[in-house]
């Protein structure tokens, strides 16, 4: 393999698929970078840098390479990562491969590595070699197109409420949920729950059953991360075990895609979300975000690590809610905040600031909508159509 | 009991394989391969004192936990003898706990390398709703066994079945670094040929004392008769006989978030202190300061715990909860009292360490979205476990002792 390639373009690949490589495994070759270079009939050259740790895989495919010789090669992820960085004068490196080893050079240096055998790596298929062998056969249970900024909106408005604790008796990962031409994603952490939703793009198959399943919360992350532009088309297919997700290219595969994602789905049985958000409130107020998200913040101020309770009075009469909390050892909080609509009676109840901005901080829309029943009884914070966040509060005594 | 929802439940027992005398190999590359004996005399070059745990290539020569020294080094005179590290060993436990606690909730330590995890309520996180639960559970007891290794380098041996007896007779199946299911289909087959000594509680002398009625095995003992095991051992014959059967309620018992948090101060004193006059005074300063910080603290505390410590050392506690959480000094110091004169008037003796703690606060809770999962047979559990305890009365600390040890 010998290539001459954009070093800037290199880096972010490598940068990106870095992610999925794991920084500790007892299988050295599962600590490398893959870089393939194709050099198509019809001229041209693609550099396809993949990395994995048998949960998450990332492929991406750079056209900022001039390929002399097509070939492949296994090389340690961090090194390569270090010296493609430092590298930071130059326009283009030549990554070529002689044996078991590799040499990267620049106009003034150049860096041996060894690699390990290629044979070595789990094999990636591609996004179009994955559809090609499962959309005929039944593992294949639902594929669909989705904008890629639909994408971002889905995970950025739920990544937020998973649980933040590795493990733990929680769902370490995002429900996802295709349900005809709209796509919803859940995440809760037991205490707090968003949902969110969005609508599916071109060249979605037409299922007549809602089909979901639970993607790991760090997949969710780096797939979220691999949004660019955010027109591009995303084509996903959710198989038994796994999700797929492919950037950009074409769904026959002609196209290859530019950016690929593959994660296996987390094993288990999502929370029954719908029978925990509420329906029946009959206290709805509707806020100013800033203003809201200012208050609550403020009053967080005085709140501890163990103690993160902000106690907050709605008065119907007065058009305003009344914020107040209490750290020991250091002080109180006294903040009130201006209501915009009111409908139903005061109430007064507790709830973790921290949980309340969490929400507040994902919502474009001005407007607000907080729903209550009783003061130890789920909130519901509301923004839009698409938005629903569910939060418990906290008893206050 | 009409209301109890009667589930599956999957119990692990977690193991360590010769834990202290594997941390040694750990750490000394020296001695993997070799006999090692850990334990010994306090400041002795270990060849006094009792050996604490024996590697797998000492007990080849007999050696166990528990003999004495010289007789384990007769038995193996090529054995290395290493000191009790615990500090090591203590470090070593909570990351092992740690695994333990990342997988579920419920998890109690018995010991410092052994804990039983109740997995049933994260069976739905594991795996899909009409999935065999015993094989979930034998993946997660792999997980376990896969991060364990992990982090310490260290097997584990775990027992998977559905309560807490079977668990650890199939945790001791498996070793070394074993992963054992006994399904409750297969309970009394697996039981029927075994020592009767292998039931929990079951110790040496009532062992004896079955030998004598021609029961040896666990079959023999059910052919004995529930009647006749009652009669002979009272509530504890009962409670074999369950065992016997596979049946078993005790409920793995996780420690208390509550418990956790308290504020305390005790002392031990250079001589004993018999004067009630001076104990009290000792008590009142600590109350004080206890209360100071949990006012400082801006805690108000509905539990007080006064914990006393004889010059014999057995070790007492004598708790009470209020009705409504104070921050009042006078109002804890009368509790405190009331604690300390109730002690003084059931016990003799002197005291050699006195102490006060507050917990219970009174704090926000943060309330959860999901119900917790439905407890199971919490009642029969707690029957069994004092029956247990019963024990104890019967034949002294002594004839207590974990089942399994075939």
């Amino acid at each position: 393999m010998k290539v001459i390639c954009d070093r800037a373009a290199l880096l972010s690949a490598i940068n990106a698929v870095a992610r999925a490589v794991p920084s500790r495994s007892p299988r050295p070759q599962l600590q490398c970078i893959k870089i393939a270079a194709v050099k198509p009939a019809k001229g041209g050259g693609e550099l396809v840098v993949s990395g994995t740790d048998l949960e998450v895989a990332i492929r991406l495919s750079i056209s900022q390479v001039e390929v002399n010789q097509p070939g492949e090669v296994l090389i340690p992820s961090d090194k390569l990562r270090q010296i493609v960085s430092a590298e930071s004068n130059e326009p283009t490196l030549t990554l070529e491969v002689a044996g078991d080893h590799v040499t990267i050079r620049g106009a003034d240096a150049t860096f041996k590595l060894n690699t390990y055998p290629v044979a070595d790596f789990p094999p990636l298929a591609s996004y179009a070699e994955t559809v090609a062998q499962t959309s005929a056969a039944p593992r294949t249970r639902t594929n669909f197109g989705i904008g890629a900024g639909v994408l971002r909106t889905l995970a950025d408005r739920t990544l937020f409420a998973t649980a933040k604790e590795q493990s733990r008796y929680a769902i370490n990962g995002v429900l996802m949920k295709r349900d005809g031409k709209k796509l919803t994603m859940v995440a809760t952490d037991g205490k707090r729950l968003a949902l969110c939703n969005g609508g599916l793009g071109a060249g979605s198959s037409k299922d007549d059953k809602a089909v979901s399943a639970i993607i790991p919360t760090k997949a969710l992350q780096m797939l979220r991360d691999l949004v660019g532009d955010v027109e591009e088309p995303v084509h996903v297919v959710l198989t038994d075990s796994q999700l797929i997700c492919a950037f950009g290219g074409d769904i026959s595969g002609k196209e290859p895609a530019r950016a690929t994602l593959t994660s296996n789905l987390v094993e288990g049985t999502f929370p029954p979300y719908e029978d925990v958000i509420p329906k029946e409130q009959d206290r709805r107020v509707t806020f100013d975000r800033d203003v809201l998200r200012s208050a609550v913040s403020r009053a967080s101020l005085l709140t501890t690590e163990e103690s993160r309770a902000v106690r907050m009075k709605f008065s119907n009469t007065g058009k305003q809610l009344h914020l107040s909390s209490r750290a020991a050892e250091m002080g109180e909080a006294d903040i009130r905040c201006d209501i915009a609509k009111f409908e139903g009676d005061d109430i007064e109840i507790g709830f973790n600031p921290n949980y309340i901005v969490d929400a507040l901080k994902v919502i474009p829309e001005t407007e607000v909508i907080i729903e209550l029943k009783a003061a130890n009884k789920p909130g519901l914070v509301k923004a839009g159509a698409d938005f629903v966040y569910v939060v418990m509060p906290l008893n206050l005594t | 009991m009409a209301g109890l929802r009667v589930t599956t439940r999957v119990i692990l027992h977690m193991d360590m394989d010769a834990f202290f005398a594997a941390v040694e190999q750990r750490d000394f590359p020296e001695l993997r391969g070799q006999p090692v004996l850990v334990g010994g005399g306090r400041g002795g070059e270990g060849k006094r004192g009792v050996v604490t745990t024996a590697s797998y290539e000492a007990r080849v020569f007999g050696c166990k936990s528990a003999m004495p020294m010289a007789q384990a080094r007769r038995l193996c005179p090529q054995a290395i003898v290493r000191p009790v590290r615990m500090g090591v060993y203590a470090e070593i436990s909570d990351q092992v706990m740690k695994v333990l606690e990342e997988i579920s909730p419920v998890v109690q330590p018995v010991s410092i390398d052994e804990a039983f995890v109740d997995v049933t309520p994260v069976l739905h996180l594991n795996g899909k709703g009409d999935e065999d639960p015993f094989a979930i559970g034998m993946r997660i007891g792999r997980e376990i066994k896969q991060r364990v290794r992990e982090r310490t380098q260290l097997a584990a041996s775990i027992g998977v079945a559905g309560n807490k007896s079977l668990a650890k007779l199939a945790s001791d199946f498996g070793k070394p670094d074993g992963l054992h299911l006994i399904r409750p289909e297969d309970a009394m087959e697996t039981l029927g040929p075994m020592q009767v000594g292998a039931l929990y509680t079951l110790g040496p002398k009532a062992a004896a004392k079955l030998g004598a009625f021609g029961v040896r095995t666990i079959a023999d003992l059910r052919g004995f008769g529930k009647d006749a095991l009652c009669r002979n051992f009272g509530e504890s014959g009962e409670w074999w006989w369950e065992l016997a059967h596979g049946r078993d309620d005790r409920m793995v018992e996780a420690a208390d978030e509550h418990d956790r948090k308290s504020i305390g101060k005790e002392r031990t004193f250079s001589d004993d202190i018999g004067d009630a006059v001076k104990l009290r005074a000792i008590l009142l300063g600590e109350v004080e300061d206890v209360m100071r910080t949990a006012r400082q603290k801006g805690m108000k505390p509905k539990r007080i715990t006064v914990k006393l410590r004889l010059s014999d050392f057995r070790t007492f506690t004598r708790s009470l909860t209020r009705e409504k959480p104070t921050d009042v000094t006078a109002e804890v110091w009368a509790d405190a009292l009331g604690l300390l004169n109730g002690f003084l008037g059931e016990k003799k003796g002197r005291l050699r360490l006195i102490g006060v703690s507050v917990s219970n606060f009174d704090e926000p809770e943060q309330q959860e979205l999901f119900a917790p999962p439905a407890a199971v047979a919490e009642v029969r559990g707690r029957k069994v476990d004092a029956a247990a305890d019963a024990v104890v009365k019967k034949f002294g600390r002594g004839a207590i002792r974990r089942g399994g040890g075939m």
